[in-house]
């Protein structure tokens, strides 16, 4: 009975670490789409346009 | 990429984008940076940011879908930096998400750009520094066994 106890423990430890990884954007292998910014900087500073 | 704050991280690393992609413009290599939130709120931030660390190839922008960001591109709202890379094909082949940019992700971010490029990954600038240091050092060796 003590066997399995030690076997689940891991377990149980690594899980909460899988759940906290944050993710942020596309994943990868996805299509980019266009998207409009305004530009601050550079030659289309003031212009609202798509870079993608 | 795609950031919630204009901090000095943010600005040395948009130096260093813009220092790749003119390396690699023959490559059609490619930055924007896009700050999350109000124009008003950066418009002044990124002129001075562009002017101090004389930004040319890389536009610094204003999302014009406020702290949302475009909503296809799914930038969590808890994440301050979000570095989104794609090849050619318009293919993605990383998302980074980070909450500060030091050195360290600043690293992992340009070596996937640099991947997708086909080139090696720009010099780390805590290898640069060390670098510095070095030659620093080889003065001051050169100095003791050269002292005239």
């Amino acid at each position: 009975m003590k066997r399995a106890w030690l076997a689940l423990l891991p377990v149980a430890c690594v899980a909460p670490v899988l759940a906290d990884e944050v993710t942020s954007g596309p994943k990868e292998g996805a299509h980019v789409t266009a998207f409009h910014v305004n530009d601050i900087t550079g030659p289309n500073k003031g212009k609202a346009l798509c870079y993608v | 990429m795609f950031a919630r704050k204009a901090d000095d991280n943010l600005a040395s690393f948009a130096k260093r984008i813009d220092d790749l992609v003119a390396k690699n413009v023959d490559k059609e290599a490619k930055g924007t940076v896009v700050l999350l939130g109000k124009k008003d709120d950066f418009s002044s931030k990124l002129e001075t940011i562009a002017k101090d660390k004389k930004i040319e190839q890389v536009p610094l922008t204003v999302s014009v879908d406020g702290e949302k960001g475009p909503k296809q591109y799914q930038v969590n709202k808890n994440v301050n930096f979000t570095v989104v890379v794609y090849n050619k094909d318009k293919v993605v082949t990383a998302s980074l998400a980070f909450d500060k940019l030091d050195a360290k992700q600043q690293d992992e971010a340009l070596a996937a750009f640099a991947k997708v490029l086909g080139v090696d990954p720009p010099k780390s600038s805590g290898d640069s520094k060390k670098e510095d240091t070095k030659k620093d050092d080889t003065k001051k060796d050169s100095t003791k066994k050269d002292p005239d």
